[in-house]
């Protein structure tokens, strides 16, 4: 839902036909924002963290190294004629050069007033969030596989699942860091959105409840 | 559906300066314009992402290279592939990867397949998305970063296209390699990648090293040009790697560089050996090392002879939890989801840095020492105060009359919060910088030059043997050193064999928690302040706080809402940001704000402590140990912090096997390093693999397995009891069983055995297993709570320990639903919605104390039940009067009388464990399995089996992330994290770059965990036992696993009667990283397999 808010957004961003020489403009979360000046060394994470609310981006490394402060970029191609969406490093991406995109975060997916996005009630419920500041980090590089999947070729899955494919879900995420979980219960919220694979065979979670529970079997 | 726009939107260049040309001749005309001659600084840009490796200033200019067409194409012809240096990472793979689908021809789907899969090693897929081709390139020719691109492209002999100030140039990327640095007005245009044939007669080779420790990447030229021509065999091969070894020598003071070579030597093996006509011979022992059906098939069907890289994927492909949930309590021992999870996904879950800044307010950043021991002269900023925003930079000189010098308060001595006119370690705290913004900040601190005088200054203290000689200790109170156990002499005299004087080295390890050192400081009235930080003890640092300031403590606030991240590095080593932050707020009246960048966080925050043991061990020829004696040097660092307890903690979990008798003598090495402070299970950790490293060491002596002598040595319950003071009740000691299941349930045995059968097969991998206990004595502390209940009916908990992500506002709250649920249990599930559990603050709740020691949660639940108690006992009439007048009692309702008759409905405890019920001991056990890939060392962990006891969990979902997390933070410890200092102790691996926590392709392969549920422990808290830190323990048997594999590589050189030293007697050191591995195993088992080979044909 949101992503289509946020891709409404850009469209009246596109209609404004700029010509050279059009101020800085972009959206976060289907929320216009220009900038008549902008110091050009500003990264998106900086700008982010300190103009906008949205702080789910956080500071982990500044080396692009962690994670922490993935985002999703929008972006028309203007070659290919439609919409590419790629996850980038907002602590090193220099806000001038996204004018005319759309940036989407983890609060932009979903949040405590308009309801969660599916990414988070899996997370939580698949105990795979700890100490929490990796999280939304990770939340946006699965969110970017989901679309590009979705795009892409893989046979078409059965309704209600995406297009990912498990060891995609896996992949997506290999360049956060978590210090907390150990991955295992993030593979395994991420899998969960995987067309190949069947929900007994991942780890424990808040989905199956009744009957799954081994501890009640084996009382 | 979307507008096609035919103008691109470019920002305007005369109100940014920011500049996108579209075209070559744009570009060209802006980087031979006025402002460039003018000598304004610019940078050309396309993802920016060097700037994570080259931290740089900022530039009058920016000039976006992504619209210039000629820069951003990217295609195939007859010859090979031409990219645009614009082009990012990511495009250029996924343009591989079509490529080889469409028909290129086997050569041209060979070079495609391959590029793309070594690409696809390259950063992470978030930085590939934005990072470009040509940008990698350009950083590898002008400041020698370590690109594999570089490396990939001069191998498959790139050529290049530049414009230059005369003009276009074509050359090959060797040549511009050898050129010196470009300069800043050259831009690369494309590179173009030739598809070069290929047969089992070498025609052409070209070997491409880079990223083993030379600027460039380079070619091995002498050994191309000795296999030029030439049809290969094993002689051929043989003397080609002879040459290798010659040819790719790092340079000094390189990592590893024996290593490196070696690694050289192993990839022109891997890639040339199927060529040669031993190979039919040879596929088998190099496919029986590889696990993977697909990977041979693979091979087969790669008919035209190449090689598919054949190394397996290692992510995580299967996984189990089992748990033990109980109802008696009912919600406690739920497996709850954690309260604020799904928020902190949607990362609205508020973090110190998060609180927006207050207006007017500033940010600090620390100037801090890189000489272990100096007189500090004076500071000089390079940044200029009027135009960078500097404001002030605050040192000793500015803590107020009244005030102390301190930074550090524990129950030993304290330290300075900064260096007076003498640094006294590395990372010793000097200033901290305070400007306008905390990039400003961040620079002007980093840039910053510091005078130092080392004249009439001793040479510094910086390793345990210095320490030693010097007698440079930290006093151990008498009731802080562990008691021996036995007669040492005669247990020695009752020794069948001794070992003497053995040796074992520990490293340190960093806590890596991805929020770093934060605090956010805010001026009240009448000299008071509020201070927000991430701190484990907020208690303690309103008392430091106060101290520094000479101010009374109720003058301070601290608030701690949650700490993202501690794992013991948030405790002390916290405090002194909080401080310098409070202090620069109250000297310049303004609020001011703290967040350490990466890099200072790693160097100033310490971590885990350096140890250096010397042993010797008595033995029976049965494995069974009779006499232990230690020599334990622990490298403490410049302060006292808490290294004082150290020792006690490292011989509590020593005693897990029963040694007979055990003595030692633990010294406190006072050096020049940053303070060593508690990291998540502080001295348990080494204690643990201590003993572990001593059992190996007598089955290598005795030729036995390692597991019946580890099986000879754990414990009876009463020799247990004996050594730990009587602490665990009969039927309590779960360990032997826990042993004997984990056996059944990870079909130990069976496996032992094929991994026997699979070592004889296999030439190239090598495998092994290991079964380890731990006991670990958990202490239980002192902590206090508050329950509220407001006219609504929902229910306000405090609670001294701090949320930290272990899950403790779950299990308060489901603590809180249970105990006030004791009125009507029906009632609890409701309940548990009602409960808010809210941040520490230290004028609300004193005595909050530290959250350590993983027994936090249980306490403060036990403080919260105490606090519901006494609301029952005051709620509990109201209802029955509900009842009798036959109204229908639900919570409100009750609340609601209960206001209108004017019963308290707040409470608070202070929660004093009795002293029979302070310590307590957790037991488990883990078996791990690995995989050691000979050539390259690197380990692979197949499978970990683990069950833990937890007593009857509060909340075993919890508990089990518990678990799991902490058993891979210690694979980090024992298997990645390689903690490096230079010559002066500075700690030099500070970045992610350099410092390798575990990732997601770290993880064991198959990960199994078993929650077991032991039943009722009266001492305990509703019978939870805990577990954030034991686990850790567990992932010694990962490296003892690798040390087993490594022995099956040392049997195999023996059987070519090539082995020098013994095969089983070698140390593996922690952490076990490639380089480790590799040597143990031999650098040169290629050659001597090759030599075996070439022994046998002559035969």
């Amino acid at each position: 839902m949101t992503l289509l808010k946020t891709r409404f957004c850009y469209i009246d961003l596109m209609e404004e036909k700029q010509k050279k020489g059009s101020s800085l403009v972009f959206a976060v979360n289907g929320e216009r924002f220009e900038l008549p000046c902008i110091d050009p060394s500003t990264t998106l994470l900086h700008f982010l963290r300190s103009q906008t609310c949205f702080k789910s981006p956080k500071l982990g490394s500044g080396e692009g190294g962690c994670g922490a402060c993935v985002v999703l970029v929008s972006k028309y191609d203007l070659k290919l004629k439609r919409v590419e969406d790629f996850s980038v490093s907002s602590c090193l991406t220099l806000l001038c050069s996204l004018n005319g995109c759309s940036i989407t975060t983890s609060e932009g997916l979903g949040n405590t007033r308009d309801g969660f996005h599916s990414i988070h009630e899996r997370f939580a419920g698949f105990h795979a969030s700890q100490y929490g500041f990796c999280t939304p980090g990770i939340c946006m590089s699965l969110f970017s596989a989901l679309v590009n999947a979705d795009k892409g070729n893989n046979p078409d899955s059965p309704p209600g699942f995406s297009k990912l494919t498990s060891s995609e879900a896996e992949k997506a995420i290999a360049g956060n860091l978590c210090r907390c979980t150990g991955y295992r219960p993030i593979a395994d919220a991420c899998k969960s959105f995987a067309a190949d694979i069947d929900i007994e065979d991942l780890g424990f979670n808040s989905f199956w409840k009744k009957g799954r529970f081994q501890g009640n079997e084996s009382k | 559906m979307f507008l096609k726009s035919e103008f691109a939107m470019i920002l305007d260049s005369s109100r940014y300066p920011w500049f996108s040309p579209v075209s070559i001749e744009e570009l060209r005309s802006f980087l031979y314009s006025n402002v460039t001659e003018n000598g304004a600084s610019f940078k050309l840009v396309v993802g920016n992402t060097g700037t994570g490796y080259y931290k740089e200033q900022r530039y009058d200019h920016y000039i976006d290279l992504r619209r210039v067409p000629e820069l951003s194409i990217i295609k195939r012809d007859q010859t090979g592939i031409e990219v645009g240096a614009t082009v990012t990472i990511s495009t250029f793979i996924s343009f591989l990867k079509e490529e080889s689908k469409i028909n290129v021809g086997s050569y041209g789907k060979l070079v495609s397949d391959k590029l793309a899969y070594q690409m696809e090693k390259i950063a992470s897929p978030f930085v590939r998305n934005s990072a470009s081709v040509g940008g990698n390139l350009v950083m590898a020719q002008k400041n020698g970063f370590p690109s594999d691109i570089a490396t990939l492209f001069l191998g498959l002999c790139a050529t290049v296209s530049l414009i230059t100030g005369h003009g276009l140039e074509k050359l090959t990327w060797e040549e511009l390699l050898s050129r010196p640095p470009l300069d800043s007005r050259t831009v690369l245009l494309t590179a173009d990648v030739s598809l070069w044939q290929n047969s089992f007669r070498i025609n052409n080779i070209r070997l491409a090293f880079g990223a083993y420790g030379t600027k460039y990447a380079t070619r091995a030229k002498k050994v191309e040009e000795y296999l030029t021509g030439k049809m290969l065999n094993v002689h051929i091969l043989y003397e080609a790697l002879k040459l290798i070894k010659l040819e790719v020598v790092p340079e000094d003071g390189t990592l590893h560089p024996e290593y490196r070579s070696s690694l050289a030597v192993s990839y022109v093996f891997e890639f040339l050996y199927p060529f040669t006509d031993a190979h039919s011979v040879i596929s088998g022992g190099l496919l029986n090392g590889i696990n993977d059906n697909s990977v041979e098939e693979v091979f087969k069907s790669s008919k035209d002879g190449c090689i598919i890289q054949g190394r397996k994927q290692t992510l995580l492909s299967s996984a189990k939890q089992v748990m033990e949930s109980s109802t008696e309590y009912y919600p406690v021992g739920e497996p709850m989801k954690k309260v604020e999870a799904a928020m902190q996904a949607a990362g609205e879950a508020v973090y110190v840095d998060d609180i927006p800044s207050p207006p007017n307010c500033l940010h600090g950043a620390f100037i801090y020492s890189t000489k272990p021991l100096a007189g500090v002269k004076g500071i000089q900023l390079m940044s200029n105060q009027l135009t960078d925003g500097v404001t002030e930079v605050i040192t000793s000189k500015d803590i107020p009359s009244g005030g102390e010098n301190v930074r550090v308060i524990t129950m030993f001595d304290p330290e300075p919060l900064f260096a007076d006119d003498l640094v006294r370690c590395v990372g010793d705290r000097i200033a901290i910088v305070v400007a306008d913004s905390q990039r400003s900040a961040d620079v002007a601190a980093r840039t910053a030059l510091v005078e130092y005088d080392t004249e009439n200054i001793d040479s510094p203290i910086l390793t345990i043997e210095d320490a030693v000689e010097k007698s440079s200790f930290i006093q151990i109170p008498p009731f802080l050193y562990p008691k021996q156990v036995g007669d040492f002499s005669k247990g020695m005299a009752e020794a069948d064999h001794k070992i003497l004087s053995a040796e074992v080295r520990l490293g340190s390890e960093y806590y890596f928690y991805m929020e770093t050192q934060t605090a956010l400081a805010i001026p009240d009235e009448d000299n008071c302040m509020i201070v927000y930080t991430s701190s484990q003890c907020p208690e303690s640092a309103q008392h430091v706080i106060a101290t520094c300031l000479g101010v009374p403590e109720h003058n301070i606030r601290v608030i701690t809402r949650r700490v993202r991240g501690g794992f013991g590095g948030k405790a002390i080593r916290s405090m002194p940001i909080s401080t310098a932050c409070a202090l620069a707020a109250y000297k310049l009246r303004r609020p001011v704000r703290i967040y350490v960048n990466r890099n200072s966080d790693m160097i100033m925050t310490g971590g885990r402590h350096p140890m250096k043991v010397t042993y010797s061990v008595g033995f029976k020829s049965s494995g069974k140990i009779t006499a232990l004696h230690l020599d334990l040097l622990i490298n403490s660092g410049i302060s006292d912090d808490v290294s004082p307890m150290l020792p006690l903690n490292v011989i509590k979990a020593l005693k897990k096997y029963d040694w007979g008798a055990l003595s030692f003598d633990v010294k406190l090495c006072k050096t020049n390093l940053t303070s060593k402070s508690a990291m998540r299970a502080p001295g348990e950790v080494q204690g643990s693999y201590i003993a572990e490293a001593i059992i190996e060491h007598v089955s290598s002596s005795l030729s036995m397995e390692v597991d019946s002598v580890r099986n000879k040595n754990v414990h009876t319950f009463e020799s247990l009891n004996l050594v730990y003071d009587n602490i665990v009740s009969v039927g309590e000691y779960t360990l032997p069983s826990i042993m004997d299941k984990l056996a059944v349930s990870s079909s130990f045995f069976q496996r032992s055995k094929m991994i026997e059968q699979f070592n004889q097969k296999s030439t190239w991998k090598k495998r092994g297993i290991s079964r380890v206990p731990i006991v670990y004595e958990a202490t239980q502390q002192p902590k206090p709570g508050k329950v509220s209940i407001l006219q609504d009916g929902s229910i306000v908990v405090e609670v001294g320990g701090i949320e930290i992500g272990q899950g403790l506002w779950t299990k308060v709250k489901q603590m809180t639903a249970y105990s006030l649920g004791l009125i009507e249990s029906s009632w609890a599930e409701e309940l548990v919605e009602k409960i808010r559990v809210i941040q520490a603050d230290t004028l609300s709740m004193v005595q909050g104390g530290y959250t350590s020691g993983s027994t936090t949660s249980e306490s403060s639940c036990e403080a919260v039940r105490l606090c519901c108690n006494v609301l029952v006992e005051r709620l509990s009439p109201l209802k029955k009067k509900l009842q009798e007048k036959n109204v229908s009692a639900d919570w409100p309702t009750l609340i609601c009388l209960a206001q209108m008759e004017s019963v308290n409905l707040a409470a608070n405890s202070y929660y004093v464990p009795e002293s029979d019920s302070t310590s307590n001991l957790n037991f488990s056990a883990a078996v791990s399995e690995v995989e050691i890939d000979i050539l390259t060392g690197e380990t692979t962990i197949l499978q970990s089996d683990i069950i833990y006891d937890c007593g009857q969990s509060l909340n075993p979902a919890v508990d089990m992330g518990q678990i799991e997390g902490a058993f891979v933070q210690g694979i980090g410890f024992f298997m990645n994290e390689e903690y490096l200092t230079n010559e002066e102790g500075l700690m030099v691996s500070n970045s992610t770059w350099t410092y390798k926590i575990p990732t997601i392709d770290t993880i064991p392969r198959n990960f199994n965990v078993h929650v077991v549920n032991s039943g009722h422990h009266e001492k305990r808290v509703l019978s939870s036992k805990a577990s954030g830190e034991p686990p850790l323990l567990l992932a010694a048997s990962v490296h003892c696993a690798a040390r087993a594999a490594v022995k099956a590589a040392r049997e195999q050189l023996k059987q070519w009667d090539k082995l020098d030293g013994s095969v089983s007697e070698f140390y593996l050191d922690v952490p076990a990283i490639l380089p480790v591995v590799k040597t143990q195993c031999g650098l040169d088992y290629v050659e001597k397999y090759l030599e075996t080979l070439l022994a046998q044909k002559s035969n």
